[in-house]
C-alpha cells in the first residue's frame, strides 16, 4: 500500500477522535510550526510543490505569501463547499480525519498572521459539520485552538460556517459574498482575496485536501512530500470514482498514478466489463477524455497538456452505453442552475445552451445547432466575472466537440445512436 | 501621467484611472451599461470589454486600470465580436417593443444594437414575459427589459442607503424587485433611477407614453429649486411637431451631470417642479397697466415717464438670473434709486440631502457677493417708484411682507414676474417675464460656481426679458452678463468660458 497522509482513518478508524489521532502523531506539525518563523513555514510550503486541490492547481505556498505582513484582521478560509459534480473527496477528510485540517488551518493561520478561520461547509453537509464542530470543541479544550495556543502567544479561533447549498459558493469569492451573510456571488477580482476578502480584510482561501497535507508537510519536511508523485506535482491525491466502475469510491494514491490503474484495479473495473466511453478526469468542469488517455497519469500538468485539468480529481467514468447527449445535457443544466445570474454571457449563455441540448435530446434538434453551441460556448469563455462560465464551456464544448457524430446522430436520425443506454447523472 | 495607445495612437492619461475613463476623458467612447461614474464598479454586463496587448482574454474598460505602455485596441476584431456576443445575450430574453418603450431614442440597447450588431437573433425559444409593475408611486418596472445591469440596486445602496431593489433569484432566472415600495415612495431621490437605467426597464409613472424624446427638444439648464445649481435637462415639446398638439410645454426634467459639482442627481422636488412651470393659466401674458392689458410699446413708454422721479427703489430676486437682476440694478444706479435684495428662503433640509447644504434660492449668491443690503433695512418705504424681480419659488416670508408694504406705498409700483402673484396684483404695472427656459441666463451657486443655464424655447405669449422694458443699450442678456462679470467679479467672462460646466469663483 502506498504512503497514507490524508486517509488516516484507513490506519486508524477512530483516528476522529483527537486522542487517537494524536497517539497517530497528530498536532505534531503544529508543534513544530510553533518553533519556526511564519515566514519559514511558508517558505517550506513553497519549496514541497504543494498545489491547491480545490481545482486550479495554484501553489499553495505561493499563495500565502501574497498575505500582507504585520498587523491588522486577517483570515484564513477553508473551502469545503464541494460542489463539483463528481466530487466527494473533501467529505471524508472532514468526518473521518477532521483534526488533520483543524491542525493544517492553525498552522497556516500561524504562517499567515491571520487569527481568525472559517471552514465553509456546503449546506448538504450538515452532519459533517457537527462532526467538524465536535472536533473543535476538543482541540479547543486540549489547547489546539484559542488563546495563546501551546503556549506560543499566537491565538486562533475557527468557526464553521453552513452554506446553504450553491455550487458558485464553492468560487472563493462567491464563498467570501455568502459568508458574510451576502448572496453569494463572485466579486470582481482584482482586489484579490489576499488584498481585500472577508469583510474586507486579507484573506487566503484554500480547499480542505490542501490544508490537510500542510501538518505532515511540516512534520516531516518538503524533502518527504517531494518524494511522493512527479516533479511539481508532489504528494498524495485523493481521486474520487464515480460513474461505470464496479467499485466507486475515494482512493488516496500517489500524485501521478495512472488513469488506468485508478479505473481498473482501484475502482474495479467497468461495470459488465463494457468498453470505456469517456472519461471526465477532474470534476464535470475538466474537459472530457477518451480510452486513448488511459494511460496518462493523474496529475496536474500531465492532464493539462492533453486539454483537460485534474481539477478536484474527481474521475467520471462513461461506459460505451453511455448517451453523451443526455449525460452533457444534464451538465448543462446544472450550470444554467447554478450561474449566479450576475454576468450577462454566464447568465444568458449557460441558460442558451441548456434549451438547445434539451431540444436535440428531446429529438426536436435542429442543422446547426451544433455550430450554434460552439460559437456559444466561444462567446461565453474568458469573458465572465468569475470562471463558472468558463467552467460550463470546458464541460460542454469538449464533449460536443468530441462526441459530433452522436449529437448530429440525434438531431437527423431523431433518436439516440446508444441502445440500452445507462444513465450516468 | 503615464504613457498608454489607443487604437495605436499615444495619450498622455492620469495614472489610477480606468481604461473607461481614460478613454472618455480622450473622446472616446466605449459602450457600456453597468458602469455609471458615480456608483462603485459592477463589472457584469461585460459591453466594455477591450483588447489589451499581453493580455490573453479581452478585459473589461471598467474595472481595468491604466499602466504606462499598456496598448489597448478599442475596435479590434475581437472587441468587435466580444460586443456582438454581448449584445447577442443581452437580447435573447428582451422584447425589442421599442415603438411603446418610452426609453426608445435614448436607450442605450437600441443604440449599441444599430452599432454594434444588427444582426437577427439566433434565439428560437420562448421569451420569458413578467408583468410590467408601479413599483411605487412614482416609478415602474418592466422586467422584461431589464440588462440587470444593477445601476439602480447600487445608487439606492450606494447613494441614497435606502436599499429599495435588489436582484433575486439566479443565472437567467435573476431579476430586479422591490423590497420596499413605500420606502421608494417617500425616497427624495428616487426618480433618479428611472435616468440611470441604461434601458426602458425602469421609468417614471408620469412619463409613460406621455411623449417620444425625438419630439422633444432637449436644452441643458440649471435646476431652479434652490442653491445647488444642478445640472438639468429640460425637455421642451417641439413648437414645430404640431402632431403632439402643444406647443413649448416641459415635458420632463432629467438629470445633467456636472463633474465639477460633484453633481449626478437630482432630487425629486427638481424633477416634478416643471409642473409649476407649465402653468399658462396663471402666466402675465402681456403688461398689465391698472388691471388692463397693454402692448409692449405702452409699458415702455409708461416705465420711462413713471421712473422719471428721485426717490424711487429696485428690490432685486434672488429667483431671478444675473442678466435679469444687472439689468435692473444698472437701471436703478443710472437713476440713483436704492437697490435691496430680499432673504432667500431657507427650507428644510430633506432627509437625504446629497448636494445642498441649505436650501437657498438659485441666485442667492449674486446678491450677497453684491453686498447690497437686506429689504428689512430699507427705512423709508415711501417711495416715488418702486420695481421688483418677481419668479415662480419663494422669498423669505419676513421679507415678503415687507416687500408688499413697499409696492403698496410706492407711488407707482412695477412687478416683473411671469405667473401672477399678490405681488402683481398689488403693483400698477406687472410685466410678463420669462420662465427660465425661455432665455439664456447665469447663476452663481452656494458654491461659488457660476454657470449658464440655456434658453429651450421662445418666449411665451408677450414675455420679454427685462432691460427690453427697461430701454437699456443691450443687445443681449450674454452682454449683462460679462459686464456683471467685469464690474462685481473683475473676470472675464462669457457664455463660451463657463462652458458646459461652469466657472469657479
Ligand atoms: C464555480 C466554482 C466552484 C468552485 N467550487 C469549489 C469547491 O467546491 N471547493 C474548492 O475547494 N474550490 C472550489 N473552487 C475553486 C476556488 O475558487 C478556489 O480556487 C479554491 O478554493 C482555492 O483552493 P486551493 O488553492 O487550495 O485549490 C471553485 C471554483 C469555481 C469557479
Ligand atoms: S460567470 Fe456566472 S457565476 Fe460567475 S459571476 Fe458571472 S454569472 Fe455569476
Ligand atoms: S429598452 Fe431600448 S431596446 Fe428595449 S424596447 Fe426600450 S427602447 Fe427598445
Ligand atoms: S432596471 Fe434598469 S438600471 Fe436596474 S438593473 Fe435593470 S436595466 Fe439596470
Ligand atoms: S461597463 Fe464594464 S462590465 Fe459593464
Amino acid at each position: 500500500m502506498s504512503e497514507i497522509v490524508l486517509f488516516k482513518h484507513l490506519i486508524d478508524p477512530e483516528v476522529r477522535n483527537i486522542e487517537n489521532y494524536i497517539k497517530l502523531g497528530g498536532y505534531e506539525g503544529l508543534k513544530k510550526a510553533f518553533t519556526m518563523q511564519p515566514d519559514d513555514i511558508i517558505e517550506e510550503v513553497k519549496r514541497s510543490n504543494l498545489r491547491g486541490r480545490g481545482g486550479a492547481g495554484f501553489p499553495t505556498g505561493l499563495k500565502w505569501s501574497f498575505m500582507p505582513k504585520g498587523e491588522g484582521q486577517k483570515y484564513f478560509v477553508c473551502n469545503a463547499d464541494e460542489g463539483e459534480p463528481g466530487t466527494f473527496k473533501d467529505r471524508y477528510i472532514m468526518s473521518e480525519n477532521p483534526h488533520q485540517l483543524i491542525e493544517g488551518m492553525v498552522i497556516g493561520g500561524y504562517a499567515m498572521g491571520a487569527t481568525v478561520g472559517y471552514i465553509y461547509i456546503r449546506g448538504e453537509f450538515e452532519f459533517v459539520a457537527k462532526i467538524l464542530q465536535k472536533a473543535i470543541d476538543e482541540a479547543y479544550e486540549k489547547g489546539f485552538l484559542g488563546k495563546n495556543i501551546l503556549n506560543s502567544g499566537f491565538d486562533f479561533d475557527l468557526y464553521v460556517h453552513l452554506g446553504a447549498g450553491a455550487y458558485v459558493c464553492g468560487e472563493e469569492t462567491g464563498l467570501i459574498n455568502s459568508l458574510e451573510g451576502k448572496p453569494g456571488q463572485p466579486r470582481l477580482k482584482p482586489p484579490f482575496p489576499a488584498q481585500y476578502g472577508v469583510f474586507g480584510k486579507p484573506t487566503t482561501v484554500n480547499n480542505v485536501e490542501t490544508i490537510a497535507c500542510v501538518p505532515d508537510i511540516i512534520k516531516k519536511g518538503a524533502d518527504w512530500f517531494l518524494s511522493i508523485g512527479p516533479e511539481k506535482n508532489n504528494g498524495t491525491k485523493i481521486y474520487a470514482v464515480s460513474g461505470h466502475v464496479n467499485n466507486p469510491g475515494v482512493f488516496e494514491l500517489p500524485m501521478g498514478t495512472p488513469l488506468r490503474e485508478i479505473i481498473y484495479e482501484h475502482a474495479g473495473g467497468i461495470v459488465g466489463g463494457k468498453k470505456l466511453k469517456a472519461v471526465i478526469p477532474g470534476g464535470s468542469s475538466a474537459p472530457v477524455l477518451g480510452p486513448e488517455h488511459l494511460d496518462i497519469p493523474m496529475d496536474f500538468d500531465s492532464l493539462k497538456k492533453v486539454g483537460s485539468m485534474l481539477g478536484s480529481g474527481a474521475i467520471i467514468v462513461m461506459s460505451e452505453d453511455t448517451c453523451m447527449v443526455e449525460a452533457f445535457t444534464r451538465l448543462a443544466k446544472f450550470y444554467a442552475h447554478e450561474s449566479c445570474g450576475q454576468c450577462t454571457p454566464c447568465r444568458e449563455g449557460t441558460a442558451w445552451l441548456y434549451k438547445i441540448l434539451k431540444r436535440i435530446e428531446d429529438r426536436e434538434g435542429k442543422k446547426g445547432d451544433i455550430d450554434l453551441i460552439l460559437d456559444i460556448c466561444g462567446k461565453i469563455m474568458g469573458r465572465t466575472i468569475c470562471p463558472l462560465g468558463d467552467a460550463a464551456v470546458m464541460c460542454i464544448k469538449p464533449a460536443v466537440e468530441r462526441f459530433r457524430d452522436e449529437f448530429e446522430y440525434h438531431i437527423e436520425h431523431k433518436k439516440c445512436m446508444v441502445e440500452n443506454k445507462i444513465p450516468i447523472f | 501621467m503615464i504613457s498608454i495607445k489607443i487604437n495605436d495612437r499615444e495619450y498622455q492619461v492620469e495614472e489610477g484611472k480606468t481604461i473607461l475613463e481614460a478613454a472618455r476623458e480622450i473622446g472616446i467612447e466605449i459602450p457600456h451599461y453597468c458602469y455609471h461614474p458615480a456608483l462603485s464598479i459592477a463589472g457584469n454586463c461585460r459591453m466594455c470589454l477591450v483588447e489589451v496587448k499581453g493580455m490573453p482574454k479581452p478585459m473589461t474598460a471598467c474595472s481595468t486600470r491604466v499602466s504606462d505602455g499598456m496598448e489597448i485596441y478599442t475596435d479590434s476584431k475581437i472587441v468587435k465580436e466580444a460586443r456582438k456576443g454581448v449584445l447577442e445575450f443581452i437580447l435573447l430574453d428582451h422584447p425589442v417593443d421599442c415603438p411603446i418603450c418610452d426609453k426608445s431614442g435614448e436607450c442605450k440597447l437600441q443604440d449599441y444594437y444599430f452599432e454594434h450588431s444588427a444582426q437577427k437573433s439566433r434565439y428560437e425559444f420562448p421569451k420569458e414575459r413578467h408583468k410590467v409593475e408601479k413599483i411605487s408611486k412614482k416609478i415602474y418596472l418592466n422586467p422584461n427589459r431589464c440588462v440587470l445591469c444593477t445601476r439602480c440596486v447600487r445608487f439606492l445602496r450606494e447613494v441614497t442607503k435606502t436599499y429599495e431593489l435588489t436582484t433575486v433569484e439566479r443565472g437567467s432566472h435573476a431579476h430586479i424587485v422591490c423590497v420596499d415600495p413605500e420606502s421608494l415612495d417617500n425616497n427624495p431621490w428616487a426618480s433618479n433611477i428611472a435616468d440611470i437605467c441604461p434601458v426602458g426597464a425602469l421609468g417614471l409613472n408620469e412619463f409613460r407614453f406621455k411623449k417620444r424624446v425625438w419630439f422633444t427638444k432637449k436644452v441643458k439648464a440649471i435646476c431652479q429649486g434652490c442653491a445647488a445649481g444642478c445640472n438639468i435637462y429640460v425637455d421642451v415639446s417641439n413648437r414645430k411637431q404640431l402632431l403632439d398638439g402643444d406647443d413649448d410645454e416641459i415635458v420632463r426634467i432629467h438629470t445633467a451631470e456636472n463633474r465639477k459639482l460633484g453633481q449626478f442627481f437630482i432630487c425629486d422636488e427638481g424633477r416634478y417642479s416643471y409642473k409649476l412651470y407649465n402653468d399658462k393659466e396663471n402666466r402675465v401674458k402681456s403688461p398689465i397697466l391698472e388691471g388692463e392689458e397693454i402692448n409692449f410699446e405702452k409699458a415702455v413708454e409708461v416705465i420711462r415717464k413713471k421712473s422719471n422721479v428721485r426717490k424711487g427703489v429696485v428690490i432685486l430676486s434672488p429667483l431671478h438670473s444675473i442678466e435679469e437682476n444687472y439689468a435692473a440694478y444698472l437701471f436703478a444706479r443710472e437713476k440713483g434709486f436704492d437697490v435691496f435684495r430680499p432673504s432667500s428662503f431657507r427650507k428644510e433640509l430633506p432627509e437625504i440631502a446629497l448636494y445642498m447644504e441649505e436650501k437657498k434660492a438659485p441666485n442667492d449668491r449674486m446678491l450677497k457677493l453684491m453686498k447690497l443690503p437686506k429689504v428689512s433695512e430699507i427705512e423709508e418705504i415711501d417711495y416715488d417708484f418702486a420695481l421688483f424681480l418677481h419668479n415662480v419659488g419663494k422669498i423669505h416670508s419676513k421679507s415678503e411682507v415687507r416687500i408688499l408694504s413697499v409696492l403698496k406705498r410706492a407711488t407707482f409700483s412695477v412687478v416683473f414676474e411671469p405667473m401672477l402673484s399678490d405681488f402683481g396684483k398689488s403693483a400698477n404695472l406687472v410685466l410678463p417675464a420669462p420662465i427660465f427656459v425661455e432665455e439664456d441666463g447665469c447663476y452663481i451657486n452656494n458654491k461659488n460656481l457660476v454657470q449658464h443655464s440655456h434658453k429651450a424655447c421662445d418666449y411665451m405669449f408677450n414675455a420679454r426679458p427685462l432691460w427690453e422694458f427697461l430701454e437699456s443699450d443691450f443687445k443681449s442678456g450674454e452682454e449683462i452678463f460679462v459686464r456683471f462679470a467685469k464690474e462685481q467679479l473683475d473676470k472675464d467672462l462669457n457664455y463660451q468660458k463657463l462652458g458646459t460646466e461652469g466657472f469657479e469663483l
